[in-house]
């Protein structure tokens, strides 16, 4: 341990990674929610619903001899890439639309209204999770000071 | 034969150990004053040291697993240490067994397997512990300024 106070605050470092990638994954969702209706056609794409990829954040060097074979316990998670989904766009048949092709076929974006929903509250509950294990290690903080001490 | 200490004034003292403090002291720094010291409370404060630094770590790995619920093929790690110091047995001091981060490897290969309820668990244990354990440091201290003021 090289600074101990960066290592008692570290707890919190690493709630805040997870806050901060579920933040980032629900701005993803308000994007595909507020793009579902872009449409297209064969000449430009309608709008392609994208997802985050979450990768597991290690810590540099914890220094503890007790740590995993890799010397290290964690420091949170972290946004990897977002990467755009590959499904087919769905077709449907509205001549007059500004972006129908000569059947009258138009393009719809492969954003599913009812999968962002339930992604939508995964995120509230992780995001709950993390902030609910943060002010536990707060607690704990909190505790450390009011109990050491002597008066 | 209980082994004795022997008090500032030379009074023989018997004092037991307890069968968990083993046969080696934990200060060395007071074991070499000639069993000079009075009462042995760095025993005590040693352990909720080594305690203290447990559950620290024990937090953080928690926080870690909350933080990556998210993230495809994570797997939990957790730390040991109570069962360490109950395999080696009561002859070996708990300050000298050092606390191991190990990863938890059920579930099927490449499924995360993090539930949210049991980080949630062990965050709720490990912080009551710590109280516990700050509150023995704690009034360690306040005994021992009641012994240098006098009041």
């Amino acid at each position: 341990m090289t600074d101990p106070m960066k290592g008692a605050f570290r707890g919190l470092d690493i709630s805040t990674a997870g806050l901060r990638a579920e933040m980032q994954r629900s701005e993803v969702v308000a994007a595909n929610l507020s793009n579902m209706h872009r449409t297209g056609n064969a000449d430009h794409e309608p709008y392609r619903r994208r997802q985050v990829v979450f990768e597991e954040l290690l810590e540099d060097a914890l220094g503890s001899k007790g740590a995993d074979a890799q010397g290290r316990v964690g420091g949170g998670v972290q946004v990897a890439s977002v990467v755009e989904d590959q499904t087919p766009f769905p077709v449907f048949y509205q001549p007059g639309h500004p972006d129908a092709d000569p059947t009258g076929k138009v393009q719809g974006s492969n954003v599913d209204l009812f999968q962002e929903l339930v992604d939508m509250n995964q995120i509230e509950r992780s995001f709950d999770a993390n902030l609910q294990a943060m002010k536990t290690y707060r607690t704990m903080l909190q505790n450390t000071i009011t109990n050491m001490s002597t008066r | 034969m209980v082994p004795t200490d022997t008090w500032a004034g030379g009074v023989d003292v018997p004092f037991t150990k307890l069968p968990s403090q083993g046969s080696q002291g934990f200060v060395p720094m007071l074991e070499k004053q000639a069993g000079k010291t009075m009462i042995d409370f760095d025993r005590d404060t040693a352990f909720s040291q080594k305690m203290l630094d447990v559950l620290a770590m024990r937090t953080k790995t928690a926080l870690h697993n909350v933080a990556n619920q998210n993230v495809p093929g994570f797997k939990r790690s957790e730390v040991r240490f109570e069962d360490l110091m109950r395999e080696a047995g009561p002859e070996v001091s708990p300050t000298e067994i050092e606390p191991e981060v190990v990863k938890d490897t059920s579930g099927e290969p490449g499924q995360n397997n993090v539930a949210l309820m049991e980080e949630l668990t062990i965050l709720g244990k490990t912080s009551l512990l710590h109280d516990v354990m700050t509150r023995r440091v704690g009034s360690y201290f306040s005994t021992l300024n009641k012994a240098i003021l006098g009041r």
